[in-house]
């Protein structure tokens, strides 16, 4: 996905391990004001189908997935 | 006391506060004054907690005096931190006194903020310390008395919370007390995981998820607490699902301690921010923080503070003897923890694990053995494990 944008708040959840980035982005999103897009970056290979799972059951929307040189960058924009 | 010892100085008389002052005040005595902050009297092994709802037994055998259980090379104080300047080396404490250290260990756990979701304070019961068990209790009591069963939920209001097999444990033991009391057959049983799964290691919960199944217990995934309506008997997610419930029983939201709230070393939720392998702060590398109080991606758990207190200690202790530099302490910590679960109110899984390595396949083997490690294990803690010699 190239949709990417700027994001209001980014996680650096590199060092956690499965579901610590989940978490992280489901702990902002929680707090987080309804049109800011919260970005949360990981290594754990189990993010790539829990996070994607989570928006979507959540009803969120997922901005972007960008691959990066060993992790990956999940943006997403909190619509409710 | 020698002026020209370092001082370390403890905060937090648990788990791992208690192991870090008896591994210094032994093997670091000549060259350090070790003082251990503890604002509870007593010691307090909580692995029994979720057990003691149903055995209805005294917790008066979970608590020991702080004093009895720390070497007397070390100075415990009953005091309570108001405050921290880690620019000045200090700890200032509820009694008026200021206390300097050269060296400064946070292992002063989490606190129980039942104000953190709405409703969680008038309509959830919990099992996280002895006011909790005997409330619990006594609404188990009237459930069984009332014999109409209905709908049982069992869940987490915010994460992280410490334990993260204790809200396993409770569904299932729920499940078996139900069927000695006979009303399984009337009640349905409800288990709310904040993930996409009940457990967030795969291979183990494969056979966790095999258990809800044989069990007939619903398991709700992606199930994140936002408000428990007291007016409806209903818990709203954050995912936008309801849960009908006649008895909650629900983790409570858990914070780090209101006097690191504000400092430096902490994120907004009040964990202590650490390097994960050396349990160092970066900024402040004279301070380290282990247990609940640590902001770590590993579960906070009784053993996972045992095994960073002995990674603490040991490095504190090269520092000490002048083997190592502060700025070069070891990554002693590789995110052991260990866990015996509860499947049953007769039978237990051992979980051993760390930061890349799941549990041992012999351990997923739900058994009777292993339920009384888990019984027993009470006596290993106070005489070993405080110790820091296990």
């Amino acid at each position: 996905m190239s949709n990417e944008v700027q994001a209001d708040k980014v996680m650096d959840a590199r060092n956690a391990f499965c579901p610590g980035p989940l978490m992280e982005l489901i702990k902002s999103i929680k707090k987080g004001e309804v049109g800011k897009v919260y970005e949360v970056w990981s290594k754990d290979a189990g993010s790539i189908q829990d996070i994607p799972k989570w928006v979507a059951k959540a009803s969120q929307e997922m901005v972007a997935v960008v691959e990066e040189n060993g992790y990956t960058r999940f943006q997403v924009r909190k619509v409710k | 006391m020698s002026e020209d010892k370092a001082k370390v100085v403890i905060l937090g008389g648990g788990t791992g506060g208690v192991i870090v002052a008896n591994l210094l005040g032994r093997k670091a005595k000549k060259q350090a004054e070790v003082t251990l902050v503890s604002k509870q009297e007593n010691v307090f092994y909580e692995a029994d907690l979720p057990y003691r709802i149903f055995d209805k037994k005294s917790l008066k055998s979970m608590y020991k005096p702080v004093r009895n259980v720390v070497n007397k090379n070390v100075e415990v104080l009953k005091d309570e931190v108001i405050g921290l300047d880690l620019d000045k080396n200090s700890v200032a404490l509820s009694s008026g006194n200021n206390l300097p250290y050269d060296y400064l260990v946070i292992a002063t756990g989490a606190h129980y903020d039942y104000d953190g979701v709405p409703g969680y304070k008038e309509e959830a019961y919990h099992y996280y310390n002895e006011e909790g068990i005997n409330e619990i209790r006594k609404a188990l009591d009237e459930f069984v008395e009332k014999g109409t069963g209905g709908n049982v939920v069992i869940g987490i209001a915010d994460l992280p919370f410490k334990c993260p097999v204790a809200p396993l444990e409770g569904v299932f033991m729920m499940e078996h007390f139900l069927r000695r009391k006979k009303l399984r057959k009337k009640t349905e049983l409800h288990y709310l995981s904040p993930i996409g799964s009940a457990f967030s290691i795969e291979k183990a919960n494969v056979h966790i998820e095999k258990k809800f199944a044989k069990k007939n217990i619903n398991l709700h995934t992606f199930f994140n607490t936002e408000t428990i309506h007291p007016d409806r008997k209903v818990i709203e997610s954050l995912e936008g699902d309801e849960i009908e419930y006649d008895l909650l029983i629900m983790v409570p939201p858990h914070r780090g301690q209101g006097f690191l709230q504000g400092t430096p070393i902490v994120d907004e939720s009040g964990w202590v921010n650490v390097n994960t392998k050396t349990l160092q702060n970066e900024t402040y590398p004279n301070v380290f923080a282990i247990g609940d109080a640590a902001n770590l991606p590993v579960s906070k758990a009784g053993s996972s503070a045992h095994y960073q207190a002995m990674a603490t200690a040991h490095n504190l202790v090269d520092v000490l003897k002048g083997k190592l530099d502060i700025s070069q302490v070891k990554e002693r910590y590789n995110g052991h923890a260990t866990c015996l679960v509860m499947t049953s109110l007769t039978s237990a899984m051992f979980f051993d694990f760390n930061y890349t390595r799941p549990p041992f396949g012999l351990g997923y083997i739900s058994n009777r053995l292993f339920y009384y490690f888990k019984k027993y294990q009470r006596f290993l803690y106070f005489y070993g494990f405080l110790s820091g010699r296990l």
